[in-house]
């Protein structure tokens, strides 16, 4: 790390403000990533705005040196953590505020009745939460009114259930909610919160937003809930509940998993009911965010864009026929499903057998997944050799010397190696997932007459993507056709200019009059 | 996802409720049966001294003067005992067997010092031409404390036969002794007693180094305060100040009290008849011991198994019910024990108080005593179930009400005169009492509430 990046952090002095607070969970500046990396071109692209960052992290020991250098508009950063220290003794015997475990009561039951019936209930928690944090916190840890409202929601809920599990599961859940209502009392003023994404962050932002009133706008690149869903149906941190009885009705997902993901979904919920603006990168994250509760008419949809002039250039690079060379870039993680791309690869090398395939990003993330596809790439039968996990490399080296651009992920939301590849001049074959669909073929009638810049396939499906890989190699004309539709794609929707101006007008539309 | 770095943990509490030894709770009930076992003893050099007619004074002298030695050696021991054994039970949790011995040591070292200096400070005020009985008196301090300490820590390694034969022979070489120094005046006295306690000593640190060997020879490891829980000490002192109060009260003053030897003073009316009742508390404590030992201790780990099994919440709360059975139960026999042996005593008690030498006249003191201890030992079986629980912040404010009660109560029992002698402390031991079952029952009540939020 740079000396720069270890300054001290800017801040803000008293009664002044942001622009934009940036609420930002387990990204930037400390962690690297899609949605850092997107982050900070936002900054940057917005030079006459300042910024002030709100991050959240789980833990102060782990958080790391920063991995961006911040720009000049950024003109203060702080830093929240979920996990906060334990009171070394208990207090004594402790009652519980009663109105504020009347209002959890009524949030809670609201919870469970349905959208559109937390708003009342919320705001009387959050007035508690924010107003005095520590005392709501020891209430909770400690107090006869949560040990009745514990008990009283495990006899409802689950009472054949480990109690102490439920126990422990229901005090974990709720810890880190404290020590975000300590920190929204911290949170400097801003003329708009922007959270990009809802989980944590999310609820630091609805807790600001109720208590402030400064309007909040929602980017969401990835659905949250769903990929904590995953993440947690993964996690074995969580007791399993061997007691499955026969009377339960949902035994593919244990309790206590299912406590959890309900958690985040509820403080989706929340967050979406609490903003102004819902924004995702592609149709099918809206739909999905309206099915979790998001107000429909808030929802719109503002694709990422790439710089364009770094790719251009790399076309002049190209040599004058198609590169017998296909390539996957990303990490090298399960979620992009490298074995399906190394199974189809084979399949192409048996038809094709000049084809080089290439598998270019980092192997540190998953050490044993990358050691099972390296493992799988060598398993020889004549084609060794062929099929290379390069690591990670610059993509500017890598674009000129491709014929297809593959991405195999079995989850996505908008990648934008597809854009980068399409203003290279690579056409792609990619599965049918986040809005690749979109990328290749089109949105709308007038997008859709610029022509498929590849094809779509399902996910884990070899067979199929590797024919698709065939049919373009094979066929040249068909090759140039997907270039040039992915160049003119590109070019009309997906630049980063389009998407700072998009920014900025959702900015300047949230920032109240008379607040310039 | 926007590149989610942290892991939700859970941040489950340390400790909360493994099992921990709560060995020492039991040794505070076992810790009065050698007491008792002294008590007795003692009580058998007064009736054969009698029954032979030797020096009737010095006999007094070397009871009065143990007597002394064992309030003030309980006091001092009391500072390290449960802090001793607690950091024993612990370190034997964490499989650190060969921290027992030196931190023993080290424990010693300190009660030896502490008692030392107390001893030689008390020893000055002996009068002139005492030399040997004030070096024997020291050294009986710092013997008793020392014993006090290592039957602490053997009733807490359930070690309980081991202390009971210690203490059968140890005091059977004193009564032996006894006799033969006798000539010898007081200072033979002293003699054979410090000889068995030093005796006891040994044989103990013999029987605990043996089943605890360690390489180090000392350590204060006990005493860290990562390691150490200082509110036992204030228990074990303030405890021990509670049970001695209305003695000290009654030696203290002159209209009640006479003196021996310098500081050591004896109380004719109030001395005898408390220590022959302290005698009536064996079947009560007898049969709480098995009972806590038994049956509440199985209840109590059923329980607390069961929270960490992840039982439901409603099968917990039938556990609990049943560890409210228990203690009940145990706590009702040491009423029902009691209470028979009292109805007994005093049936028997103006003859059998005779025995001892006392005149007829003390016996109605002699009853308010049994009453008395009879409550006290109903509180030491609360405390143990407390100290199970551990609820030690609970028992050290009991304590100080206990003291604080006995000191005032037995004053003001001495202003309104003879009629209220024992009054104080028999008060003050049922009211502490009965704050305390209702402090208990409370807890108990809410058992998982405390358990799990506490």
């Amino acid at each position: 790390m740079t000396g720069a990046r270890d300054l001290p952090n800017p801040t803000l002095g008293p009664g002044r403000r942001a622009d934009v607070a940036l609420l930002l969970e387990g990204t930037y500046p400390y962690v690297r990533g899609g949605v850092s990396a997107w982050v900070h071109h936002l900054i940057r692209g917005l030079p006459e705005l300042t910024f002030s960052l709100v991050f959240i992290g789980g833990s102060r020991e782990r958080r790391g040196a920063r991995a961006y250098e911040l720009p000049p508009n950024v003109v203060h950063l702080e830093e929240h953590f979920l996990e906060s220290p334990r009171a070394a003794e208990p207090p004594g015997d402790l009652p519980g505020d009663a109105s504020f475990f009347a209002a959890s009561a009524d949030l809670h039951d609201g919870f469970r009745a349905g959208a559109g019936t937390i708003s009342a209930a919320l705001d009387t928690v959050v007035e508690h939460l924010v107003a005095n944090p520590e005392r709501c916190r020891r209430d909770f840890l400690y107090s006869r009114r949560a040990w009745k409202e514990i008990t009283e929601r495990y006899a409802a809920g689950a009472p054949t259930r480990s109690f102490l599990e439920y126990f422990w599961t229901v005090r974990s859940m709720h810890a880190p909610l404290f020590a975000l209502a300590a920190a929204a009392a911290r949170v400097p003023p801003a003329r708009v919160l922007h959270v990009v994404s809802t989980g944590f962050a999310g609820f630091l932002a609805t807790l600001l937003r109720r208590r402030r009133g400064s309007p909040l706008i929602i980017t969401e690149h990835g659905i949250y809930t769903k990929e904590r869903r995953i993440e947690l149906l993964q996690a074995d941190w969580i007791f399993d509940d061997e007691r499955l009885g026969p009377d339960t009705s949902d035994v593919s997902v244990g309790y206590f998993r299912q406590l959890w993901i309900g958690m985040f979904e509820r403080i989706g919920r929340m967050t979406y009911e609490a903003a102004d603006s819902i924004v995702t990168l592609y149709e099918g994250n809206r739909l999905r965010q309206i099915a979790d509760g998001a107000p429909a008419a808030r929802t719109s949809v503002l694709p990422n864009g790439i710089a364009l002039e770094r790719f251009r250039a790399l076309r002049a690079r190209r040599p004058a026929d198609v590169p017998p060379v296909i390539a996957l870039i990303g990490r090298v993680v399960p979620i992009k499903d490298i074995r399906t791309f190394i199974r189809a690869a084979r399949l192409v090398i048996a038809r094709r057998p000049e084809v080089e395939a290439w598998i270019v990003g980092p192997e540190e993330e998953d050490p044993d997944y990358a050691a099972e596809c390296h493992e799988l790439a060598a398993a020889g039968d004549g084609r060794e050799g062929r099929i290379k996990l390069l690591g990670f490399r610059g993509v500017d080296e890598i674009f000129p010397r491709i014929g297809v651009n593959v991405l195999t992920s079995i989850s996505e939301a908008q990648p934008l190696v597809v854009l980068e590849g399409f203003a290279a001049g690579v056409p792609c074959v990619a599965t049918d997932v986040g809005c690749c669909r979109e990328l290749i073929e089109g949105t709308d009638a007038a997008d859709r007459a610029l022509g498929a810049a590849g094809a779509v396939v399902q996910i884990a499906d070899p067979e199929a993507t590797a024919a698709r890989i065939i049919e373009l190699l094979d066929d040249p004309a068909r090759w140039r056709a997907a270039q040039q539709a992915g160049i003119a794609r590109v070019e009309r929707l997906y630049t980063e200019e389009l998407m700072l101006q998009r920014y900025r007008d959702l900015y300047r539309a949230s920032f109240a009059p008379g607040t310039a | 996802m926007a590149g989610i770095g942290f892991l939700l943990r859970r941040n489950l509490q340390s400790n909360s409720y493994v099992g921990l030894l709560r060995a020492y709770a039991v040794a505070a009930v076992v810790g009065s049966g050698p007491w008792l076992i002294s008590m007795g003893s003692l009580l058998c050099i007064g009736l054969y001294s009698q029954h032979v007619g030797r020096g009737t004074l010095v006999v007094t002298q070397f009871l009065g003067a143990v007597t002394h030695l064992m309030a003030l050696s309980l006091i001092v021991a009391g500072l390290l005992q449960l802090v001793l054994v607690r950091f024993v039970a612990d370190r034997l949790f964490d499989k650190r067997t060969s921290d027992v011995f030196p931190n023993l040591v080290g424990a010693m070292v300190c009660v030896s010092a502490l008692g030392g200096v107390i001893g030689i400070a008390e020893s000055l005020a002996f009068p002139s031409g005492t030399g040997p009985v004030r070096a024997l008196y020291v050294a009986g301090f710092v013997a008793l404390g020392n014993v006090w300490l290592l039957t602490a820590l053997m009733s807490g390694l359930k070690r309980y036969l081991g202390v009971l034969l210690v203490f059968g022979l140890g005091y059977l070489a004193i009564v032996g002794l006894a006799g033969p120094l006798a000539r010898f005046g007081l200072a033979g006295y002293l003699l054979a007693f410090v000889l068995g306690q030093g005796a006891m000593l040994v044989g103990m640190l013999a029987l605990v180094r043996r089943d605890y060997p360690s390489p180090r020879r000392v350590s204060f490891e006990f005493l860290s305060p990562k390691a150490a829980h200082y509110d036992l000490a204030a228990i074990g002192v303030l405890f021990n100040v509670a049970v001695w109060a209305d003695k000290f009260v009654f030696w203290s003053n002159p209209v009640t009290s006479v003196e021996l030897i310098g500081p050591v003073r004896y109380s004719i009316v109030y001395d005898v008849p408390i220590f022959v009742s302290y005698l009536s508390v064996v079947p009560g404590v007898a049969v709480f011991f098995v009972r806590i030992e038994a049956d509440f201790a199985a209840a109590y780990d059923r329980y607390f198994s069961a929270v960490r099994q992840g039982e439901t919440l409603q099968e917990l709360q039938r556990l609990r019910d049943e560890l409210v059975v228990s203690a009940r139960a145990g706590l009702f026999d040491i009423l029902r024990v009691h209470g028979t042996t009292v109805a007994l005593l005093l049936l028997l008690g103006t003859p059998l108080i005779g025995l001892f030498g006392i005149p007829a006249i003390y016996s109605y003191l002699f009853k308010v005593d049994v009453v008395g201890v009879g409550f006290q030992t109903f509180l030491l079986g609360i405390f143990t179930v407390l100290f199970y629980l551990d609820y030690r912040r609970l028992v050290l404010w009991l304590c100080a009400v206990f003291a604080a009660g006995n000191i005032s109560l037995s004053l003001l029992s001495q202003a309104l005169g003879p009629r209220f002698y024992g009054f104080g402390f028999a008060v003050s031991a049922a009211l502490t009492a009965a704050l305390s079952l209702q402090a208990l029952s409370h807890r108990l009540d809410r058992l998982e509430y405390e358990t799990f939020m506490r």
